[in-house]
């Protein structure tokens, strides 16, 4: 049941995300809507390592060293926050010189390499 | 019972977060969006908090409420024209859209709802929710592990997998995962190195501009 509750909290988000990725235009909140979108991802990966735990998987692992694998999607989590936390820095920098250069912050507006 | 309370709870934190994110994707003005983004944040981090995973709680508080909210609040000062967004959508219409999100939502919980999930419910074995949720033993000679009643050795006890998650985080972090950990670093450095080369390339332009102005 909790299982149930954080996955579906976290397909919400996802919808959310895709909603405001696909109506929005401007640059900055598109960004938040995928920043959402991982952030989602992230939930459902930390309640599967959390709920969804198979019986046999731990009986044939009891060593010290495997016993630690129960925990590898905490490893995922936090490798898609640091390349999320970097590609946001990167796309808000893009933003800063759009700003500057274009004066400009709409994706309609940004058509140079159309055609 | 403390089950039902924790479900209670978690329905509750996933209703602000959610109403937060919605905020998020209709508001017109990006600040107020970027504030309203920092509570959805926080509100998963409740959830991590409370579903056993700590760490992750706290590192989502740090890089995400404390860095990149913030550095969205920031853009949107530095960039004017910025602060009210438009409304208007792309060419995809507001319905379009409306209808495509809510059919994945839809058909992602009629998914969950409907499968038979194996979760730690269904965990028979009392050594496994010894090892996962209470405390365990670990022998130094092969490792192993065993039940906590086979010993009064008070050094070898160890507490369970869920309740001290941060050891074998740090563990697994720093022996099978170190260099993916690595990799994650050069990746990060890369995206600061890029970042500072735009903004400093538009910095320069400007001051040139400014000086054949004057």
């Amino acid at each position: 049941m909790t299982l149930d509750i954080v996955l579906i909290f976290s397909s919400a988000l996802l919808s959310i995300g895709i909603f405001g990725l696909l109506t929005r235009k401007n640059i900055v909140i598109t960004l938040m809507s995928l920043e959402l979108i991982f952030n989602s991802v992230v939930l459902a990966v930390i309640a599967f390592t959390r709920y969804s735990i198979h019986e046999d998987f731990i009986l044939n692992s009891l060593t010290n060293e495997n016993i630690f694998h129960v925990l590898s999607g905490n490893i995922l989590g936090i490798f898609i926050i640091s390349v999320a936390a970097g590609e946001t820095a990167l796309a808000l920098a893009l933003v800063l010189a759009l700003g500057k250069f274009k004066s400009t912050v709409e994706l309609s507006d940004l058509s140079e390499m159309k055609n | 019972m403390d089950n039902s309370l924790l479900n209670i709870f978690l329905i509750l934190v996933s209703i602000v977060g959610v109403i937060s994110a919605l905020v998020v994707v209709v508001q017109t003005n990006v600040f107020r969006a970027a504030i309203c983004l920092a509570l959805s944040f926080i509100t998963v981090a409740v959830v991590y908090f409370a579903i056993n995973a700590e760490f992750l709680g706290a590192v989502q508080i740090l890089v995400y409420v404390g860095a990149v909210s913030v550095l969205m609040a920031f853009s949107v000062l530095l960039v004017k024209d910025l602060q009210t967004a438009s409304s208007s959508t792309k060419g995809i219409s507001f319905y379009t859209s409306l209808f495509i999100s809510s059919l994945i939502f839809a058909v992602f919980t009629y998914v969950i709802l409907s499968t038979n999930w194996t979760t730690v419910d269904d965990i028979k074995s009392p050594l496994v929710k010894e090892v996962l949720f209470e405390r365990y033993v670990e022998n130094p000679d092969d490792n192993s592990i065993s039940s906590v009643k086979n010993t009064s050795d008070e050094n070898q006890i160890k507490e369970g997998l869920f309740n001290n998650s941060i050891i074998p985080i740090g563990t697994l972090l720093s022996t099978r995962y170190f260099i993916s950990l690595q990799l994650i670093g050069l990746i990060i450095v890369a995206c600061v190195i890029g970042s500072i080369a735009v903004t400093k390339n538009t910095i320069e332009n400007d001051n040139e501009g400014e000086r054949e102005t004057v």
